[in-house]
């Protein structure tokens, strides 16, 4: 059964029951879904009342759903890993009782496992992730939605741990599997637009991020929307189409301003690169910082460590000292399982190389 | 390819008929709203068109079960021929719109009282009736009588009726699936429903009175008694805390401003029973004709504590006329409605701090619930909603006279026993925090106001003991030390109270997750994941996870069996009953095993002192 099946199911029986308490238990997601991109702390606090609802109710199966729903705003819109990764242990342990071995939403909550250690440190745990994702793969049936998340995360991983040939393998396949879908084809595309940046294929990022957009803004995905746009900004600017770029830049402003939830890193390394190649450092680095301020204290680790990276590199471009910025950085980066790549990157910029 | 040629869409009209009939309704019931909605538009023509002195427009309804004839009859304009033809039998066009829109010039109030708008209702008979037979006559000069029957197929008949009066009369040959539409109280809970409220009087034959109201509440003569008595009826609910009455609102759209035209009234019932969208409900009308009840998007999403009604000509219902389309003006109603609850609430909080307080205080859950999200709300409930304490309900104020300036809370119901018995033995009251925002609240509130110091007491009660010296203490920790038990001497109140076990905030987590994964309970891959993180998790002193016996020195018992020789027989079973109950009153980390292994202790140490 589906998980949308058996939502169906119970509301219907509630209904048919007159147990108004129980029919309601879908409503407080159907709230929040509208304001994950532009209210993620309200969307957060109706989807805690739906597992309030549940819990008086001891629905164990709408308490796990909403935790997911949980998990899911606290993974990609606020987005605090912290939150997420204690949430998604939880979780774990919780499912291996009996009563959910039935639950169609099981195999979500682990990947919201592995997704909270993806995000928070991709390198560090990179061989339980692939092995987890495997397990995954043979839990997923192919009539199920979690078959598209599934390998929306294979890529992302690859995209993380910046195995491009792997990335490239699986985003095709992606983009291949989701193209009747609306959701997750519009992911495919944030995926191949993140993969050309990385290849410098900068035709190729354009078109990808020109039909992103059109697909992002058919299906209302205001977060990946702007990362299309910043994308193509970059791309216009990098080839020589500077125009073009400067009115794409423009909208961007303005759509920022409209998103609730934390624009994705993607955004910020397109918007922050946009200016570099303008030459614009101030304005990198002050791109760079506004994604820091999300970064601090949130657990998306790796993430914070490359972030600061980058400012540390452009108070170089910029001439300006590393000092306590270097501190900063050092002591995040400790925090990674193996922190060695970075430290060496730190100790090239302290010896000005 | 050749050029391309201009054809034309085919219909099969019975499919369409049944599709539209079937499928566009979600209830039977609608059939008799659309009809008397056609008899009501009707006589209002009548009125504008008909110049008429002295016309009293009325419609009446029987039903005859032997026959199985439903039939709805009025007094209104009747159809013309041309008419029947081009408007009755022409799915899609409807002579009201048209109406509308001819007599908005003319004759606005008129105008603003026609309620069709799609030429689909009529279409709803076939909804109920295997069969339509209408008679009607036409106020138009020289007009005759006709007789249009139709069985929902792609045939129609017309042919000369009887009929002297102008007017109207439906006749529908109910089929056995709508066959509640023969039986009078459920046709008059029907008409009730829908109609109450359309200001033409509505009778079933052979009544002298009319079965609708006609008046809405908020138009009545004595209209705090009509919407205490419709708030009775419909929403089975008695003594709201409130009543706002709703008016017309200009609302502020940046470049100009538009008046929404606003009937009806909200309400706040005495107490909420659960928050989820337990309420945060209107009913719905548009031209007093009854559209929908439950609709939960018009009330601002913090106002989870008000139901009401509302009639609002600006809303635009969908084709079937059950729900309310989201577009357009929707948005300036919600605004609307929004700034006049706010003005609502906001007079009652400034004029009647005691209605206010009682609003705030019946509805709690919900209001904390928003008040965390909203600064300016918050400012307005802070001091007045009040929490779940050891001492019942108390607002903020209230309890921290009692506890100088300190909010003692647990957020978990389980094992909140403990806690609160500490709390209570220092004198200090405990806030229950297990609703998801309260933490949020207090969190909130020590922000706002400073100068106030908030204490988790769940994991933390620790707080509330105090350290002694321990060596007169030594020989009953050796006791328990040599039963592998932690064990630390400190004071606390209630001094009845030998001992207390206490583990630290995940205790139970750590212990349920450690059990799982030494089972093999989670898949390979993921259990490597999750005992990295359980490793990793805040877990000062490993022994801690296994709970703290804590010996109470203020109690007699303690202090006696302190001064009891070691030797002395019975001192080990009662060490053993107080180690034992505490474990099973702190409740946690207990497995089943160890609840059965803790009372085959106690019971063996009864027995030894027993015997003795």
């Amino acid at each position: 059964m589906s998980l949308w099946n058996w939502i169906y199911q119970f509301i219907g029986r509630a209904e048919a029951a007159g147990d108004t308490l129980r029919a309601d238990l879908f409503r407080p997601f159907q709230d929040a879904l509208e304001l994950f991109e532009t209210d993620p702390d309200q969307a957060f606090g109706l989807l805690a009342e739906g597992r309030q609802a549940a819990q008086q109710l001891r629905e164990a199966w709408w308490i796990l759903f909403y935790e997911h729903w949980q998990m899911q705003v606290l993974l990609f819109y606020k987005p605090d890993l912290k939150a997420a990764l204690d949430m998604s242990v939880r979780c774990a342990v919780e499912t291996r009782k009996e009563t959910y071995a039935q639950f169609p939403q099981r195999v979500c909550l682990h990947e919201d496992l592995i997704n909270a250690y993806m995000g928070s440190d991709p390198a560090g745990y990179a061989d339980q992730i692939v092995q987890a994702l495997d397990y995954i793969q043979a839990e997923v049936t192919p009539d199920v939605d979690c078959r598209f998340c599934l390998q929306g995360m294979r890529v992302e991983f690859a995209l993380l741990m910046r195995r491009l040939d792997e990335a490239e393998r699986e985003t095709a396949i992606y983009t291949a599997m989701t193209q009747r879908t609306g959701h997750y084809l519009t992911a495919a595309h944030t995926s191949q637009c993140s993969l050309s940046y990385l290849r410098q294929q900068w035709d190729s990022l354009l078109g990808w991020a020109q039909a992103g957009e059109a697909l992002a803004r058919r299906h209302d995905k205001p977060q990946w929307l702007l990362e299309f746009l910043a994308w193509q900004a970059f791309a216009l600017q990098k080839t020589g189409q500077s125009e073009a770029a400067q009115r794409i830049f423009r909208s961007i402003m303005l759509q920022e301003k409209r998103l609730g939830a934390v624009p994705t890193e993607s955004y910020f390394t397109a918007l922050s690169t946009y200016h570099e190649i303008s030459g614009e450092y101030s304005e990198a680095m002050e791109v760079r910082r506004r994604q820091l301020a999300t970064l601090v204290g949130k657990g998306k680790t790796q993430t914070e460590v490359e972030c600061r990276l980058h400012i540390l590199r452009l108070l170089q471009q910029m001439g300006l000292p590393l000092g306590e910025e270097m501190t900063a950085a050092r002591d995040i980066a400790a925090q990674l399982v193996d922190p060695s790549r970075y430290l060496a990157e730190f100790d090239q910029l302290s010896r000005g190389v | 390819m050749e050029e391309s040629k201009r054809q034309q869409f085919q219909i099969h009209l019975p499919g369409l008929l049944k599709v539209l009939a079937e499928n566009l309704y979600s209830s039977k019931k609608v059939a008799v709203r659309e009809l008397l909605q056609n008899s009501h538009d009707s006589c209002v023509r009548r009125s504008a068109e008909g110049n008429e002195r002295g016309y009293r427009p009325r419609v009446e309804v029987s039903v005859d079960p032997e026959r199985r004839v439903l039939t709805i009859s009025d007094n209104g304009s009747g159809l013309s021929t041309e008419e029947v033809t081009e408007y009755l039998s022409t799915i899609g066009r409807s002579y009201t719109r048209e109406l509308g829109e001819k007599l908005s010039v003319l004759s606005p109030d008129e105008a603003s009282q026609l309620i069709g708008q799609f030429g689909l209702g009529f279409l709803s008979a076939f909804l109920v009736a295997s069969e339509v037979t209408l008679t009607t006559k036409s106020m138009k000069e020289g007009s005759q009588a006709l007789r249009w029957r139709s069985t929902g197929d792609v045939h129609y008949d017309i042919a000369p009726g009887e009929r002297d009066a102008i007017g109207t009369t439906v006749e529908l040959k109910v089929k056995p699936s709508a066959s509640f539409m023969l039986n009078s109280e459920l046709l008059v809970e029907t008409i009730q429903q829908y109609a109450d409220f359309l200001p033409i009087p509505i009778y079933m034959a052979g009544d002298n009175m009319p079965i609708n109201l006609m008046t809405p509440p908020w138009d009545a003569i004595d209209r705090q008694t009509a919407m205490l008595d419709y708030i009775g009826r419909v929403f089975k609910m008695s003594e709201p805390l409130a009543i706002i009455q709703l008016h017309d609102q200009t609302i502020d759209l940046g470049h100009d401003e538009i008046t929404i035209p606003l009937q009806g009234f909200l309400f706040v019932p005495s107490h909420s029973v659960a928050s989820v969208h337990e309420y945060g409900d209107l009913a719905v009308y548009i031209r007093r004709m009854f559209i929908c009840e439950h609709q939960r998007d018009l009330l601002p999403p913090w106002a989870r504590f008000v139901r009401g009604v509302i009639d609002c000509p600006y809303l635009q219902p969908t084709a079937s006329r059950e729900e309310i389309h989201q577009e357009d003006m929707f948005g300036s109603v919600q605004q609307a409605l929004e700034q006049q609850l706010v003005a609502g609430l906001r007079n009652i909080a400034e004029t009647e701090p005691t209605v206010w307080k009682r609003i705030v205080q019946g509805h709690s859950d919900v209001i904390t619930g928003w008040a965390v999200r909203d600064n300016e709300f918050f400012a307005q409930v802070a001091d007045i909603v009040t929490f779940r304490t050891s001492r019942g309900l108390l607002s903020l104020p209230e309890y921290l006279k009692l506890t100088n300036g300190t909010v003692y809370y647990v957020t978990r119901e389980l094992g909140s026993l403990q806690e609160q018995l500490l709390g209570e033995g220092r004198g200090v009251p405990v806030v229950d925090a297990s609703w998801f925002s309260v933490t949020a609240f207090l969190q909130k509130y020590a922000d706002f106001k400073q100068d106030i110091q908030l204490v988790q007491l769940d994991g933390e009660s620790k707080q509330l003991l105090r350290p002694v010296d321990a060596d007169p203490y030594l020989a009953l920790m050796d006791f328990y030390r040599k039963l592998g038990i932690r064990v630390r001497v400190v004071t606390f109140k209630p001094e009845e109270v030998p001992a207390l076990v206490i583990y630290p905030k995940d205790a139970e987590f750590i212990t349920e997750s450690r059990n799982a994964l030494d089972q093999g309970m989670l898949p390979g891959p993921l259990a490597g994941l999750v005992s990295d993180y359980i490793d990793k998790m805040k877990t000062s002193d490993e022994d801690d996870i296994r709970g703290t016996l804590y010996l109470n020195a203020s109690c007699a018992l303690i202090k006696q069996l302190a001064e009891t020789p070691p030797a002395e027989a019975t001192r080990d079973s009662v060490l053993t009953l107080i180690y034992q109950v505490a474990r099973l009153f702190a409740g946690r980390t207990l497995t089943p095993t160890d609840v059965k292994a803790a009372f085959g202790e106690t019971i063996k140490a009864l027995e030894a002192l027993a015997s003795k």
